[in-house]
């Protein structure tokens, strides 16, 4: 190979590379009137994570989906293994979703119904359309002492660089992770990451902490889509109001 | 009979002399030597103000006059400033009107200012549904529901407005309730979509944020009274500050299926004393399972709201019922 | 222990005063679509466990009736919230011990309390005051 030859060769790998070194991280994003990251406007996954966050095929009324556990598999301890998959035959009753019930963090993020951010320096406000469902992120702050056991947890949020991060505890046990049955204890500690990486898409990265549960802490990786329609609003999904006269 | 009678007599004196002995909005409980005792504590939230608010209709008149000459706080985008952790003054989803402290009330004046009267200008057959929903429907808020507007604004005691340049946020803690308003020149959505909260479009007037309402399905009530409305509603909402802690919120409901003309509710916000306040999760449904039990076992059901069309056919019975007699 | 689960008119100071346990300014629906409001009723019993939910925090606690057979009674609390906020907690339930309850009786007549005074044997209220610490 000629010197010109390697030289283009090696620019060439250079710009194949260099994105993968900052995935994400080239990207600046505008700033509110504050002066942080602007994460403002509608947004929603499209991915089919809600019903199995790990590799899945198609069944009635289920797309297959590619998963979004990152190393594809869930540490579980050996009996949480086996309560997963009793979870999974029960799902149909026992996921709390069917009973319209919240559904917790981060399943809330991937849940098929579009969420709004709305910022502030001291809080960061999630709106969420299932159920009404909200968070409030206190920026730079402590949880309260617990034990607390709340559906969406208590968050508190801090910027690093130009990403969101947000550690949630005091979680209850009756959320799970999807449809299929991936669960969690009142132990739950999870770390989310809110990254912008363009005009439209936000890098949506989650850390789950479970002693009780998991062996280790694990992660899962997704994107996040900015919903383009003009005039757009989240709408209502007040599940529990359509579940019949006894509700 | 007469000694039912005699007892609730007692009870309603002496829920009246409780009035002098308690604190406005209840308290907790203190052990002093050896029995329960209220815990009086000062209000939390500021009390000096250019307008008082023991009557509604004197704070809507004064409110209105101190608007006119108040240089607000304002947003690092320009705008009046109503971010704050806010207390809305007066049991109005009691009931709208005055109405006294009993076992089961606060009390409040009448939030409405317009008409002059205080009365919430409903239609006849409209006063007769308003009793029959109380007797047999149970109030939304008791199962969980959204609330609707103006409802929201006075459902719960405190508040959290946030806003930006784009939005106006409200959220109560109580049963994790919001709203949002997006501001500036936006189209409400389509006639077909009904929300229990409605579709609202913010714009600042001057000093006043005026917000818009439609589009709801009016399932939620006005009041513990069954007071209601149709789909048809249309609602405007004025949020002006009056001084640095004070908010002046009035709502103009229109609905010509219900009422007589366009009524007019007034109240103020107060800013919260409370250090270092944070709004926490309220789930309600999903822990509410053993009380809406309750409710149906004593024969309440569900209000299934009224569209415009319903209430025009229930007008024109009750009319043809009633009118002649 | 037997139940002591009378349902008697009693001046209604008391129940005046006690009521803002169930209640704050923060109130949603009304009582009286839940409780007789017009009776009082006093129940003991041992605590069980408690649920630290919203909108209500539920105590549960195992009542000898008369024919001897334990039954479950639920007592209906404020939120969970209030009693955090003043620095209560789960592990500060005393399980196990005998409590006194003074409260509303259930309009269906099913065994639950809208509670107005919960007292520990020493005489203390349950979750008075600003908190464990204090």
């Amino acid at each position: 190979m000629s010197s010109s030859q390697f030289r283009f060769q090696l620019t060439a790998a250079l710009f194949y590379f260099l994105p993968l070194l900052g995935a994400g991280q080239d990207y600046s994003p505008p700033r509110t009137e504050y002066g942080d990251p602007d994460l403002q406007g509608i947004w929603q996954v499209l991915n089919t994570a809600v019903w199995d966050i790990q590799d899945h095929p198609a069944t009635l009324g289920v797309p297959a989906g590619q998963g979004v556990v990152i190393d594809g598999e869930i540490p579980y301890q050996a009996w949480a293994a086996e309560q997963r998959e009793e979870n999974f035959k029960n799902r149909l009753t026992d996921d709390p979703e069917t009973s319209c019930k919240m559904v917790g963090v981060p399943r809330i993020t991937y849940m098929p119904y579009p969420f709004q951010i709305f910022q502030t320096p001291d809080q960061i406000v999630f709106l969420y359309e299932y159920v009404h469902s909200i968070r409030n992120i206190f920026m730079n702050s402590i949880h309260p002492e617990g034990p607390i056991q709340w559906w969406m947890g208590d968050s508190r949020g801090y910027w690093d660089e130009d990403s969101l991060v947000i550690d949630v505890v005091h979680f209850t046990d009756q959320t799970w992770l999807d449809r299929s049955g991936n669960f969690h204890s009142e132990s739950l500690h999870v770390v989310e990451r809110y990254t912008r990486t363009g005009p439209n898409h936000m890098l949506y990265e989650v850390t789950i902490e479970d002693p009780e549960v998991f062996t280790e802490s694990w992660k899962m990786s997704m994107p996040l889509y900015r919903r383009q329609e003009e005039n757009g609003r989240i709408l209502e999904y007040e599940c529990y109001a359509y579940l019949g006269d006894e509700n | 009979m007469d000694k039912l009678r005699f007892v609730l007599r007692r009870i309603v004196v002496t829920a009246a002399l409780a009035t002098f002995l308690l604190p406005v909005f209840g308290s907790a409980q203190e052990q002093v030597g050896g029995h329960s005792v209220p815990v009086v504590r000062p209000a939390a939230w500021v009390t000096d103000s250019v307008c008082s608010d023991d009557t509604h209709a004197a704070f809507h008149t004064c409110a209105i006059e101190a608007a006119k000459t108040f240089e607000p706080p304002r947003t690092v985008g320009g705008q009046p400033n109503l971010s704050g952790i806010w207390r809305r003054r007066s049991a109005a989803h009691e009931s709208l009107q005055s109405h006294p402290r009993t076992l089961d009330d606060f009390g409040a004046t009448s939030i409405v200012v317009n008409p002059s009267d205080g009365i919430v200008p409903l239609q006849p057959w409209a006063e007769a549904q308003r009793r029959y929903n109380r007797s047999a429907y149970i109030h939304h808020n008791a199962i969980c529901r959204l609330d609707g507007l103006p409802v929201t604004m006075y459902m719960t005691g405190t508040y959290q407005f946030m806003q930006s340049s784009g939005y106006f946020l409200v959220q109560g803690e109580e049963a994790h309730a919001y709203r949002v308003v997006p501001l500036g020149n936006q189209a409400h959505i389509g006639k077909r979509l009904k929300l229990w909260n409605g579709d609202s479009i913010g714009r600042w007037e001057g000093n006043t944020l005026v917000v818009e309402t439609a589009n709801q399905n009016a399932k939620p009530w006005l009041d513990q009274r069954g007071r209601f409305y149709t789909d048809e509603a249309q609602v405007e909402e004025r949020f002006t500050l009056i001084d640095a802690n004070t908010i002046h919120w009035q709502a103009t409901i229109d609905d010509p299926n219900v009422y007589t003309d366009s009524f007019t509710i007034a109240l103020a916000y107060r800013r919260s004393t409370v250090e270092n306040f944070e709004i926490w999760e309220e789930a309600c449904f999903e822990n509410n399972d053993l009380a809406a039990e309750m409710f149906m076992n004593v024969g309440y059901e569900i209000y299934p709201g009224i569209t415009g069309d319903e209430a025009r056919r229930l007008k024109a019975a009750w009319e043809l019922e009633e009118g002649d007699r | 222990m037997n139940l002591r689960a009378k349902k008697f008119f009693v001046p209604a100071l008391c129940s005046v005063i006690g009521f803002f346990i169930l209640r704050s300014a923060e109130t949603h629906h009304s009582i009286a679509a839940q409780f007789d409001m017009t009776k009082e009723i006093a129940i003991e019993g041992l605590i069980l466990e408690m649920e630290w939910r919203n909108p209500h925090a539920w105590l549960q606690i195992e009542v000898n009736s008369e024919d001897g057979q334990p039954e479950i009674w639920q007592i209906e609390f404020g939120s969970a919230n209030s009693l955090y906020r003043r620095g209560w907690r789960r592990g500060d339930l005393p399980v196990g011990a005998k409590v006194s309850i003074n409260g509303l009786p259930a309009r269906d007549g099913s065994r639950v309390v809208g509670a107005e005074n919960v007292t520990l044997p020493d005489g203390r209220t349950l979750f008075a005051g600003t908190g464990p610490e204090s």
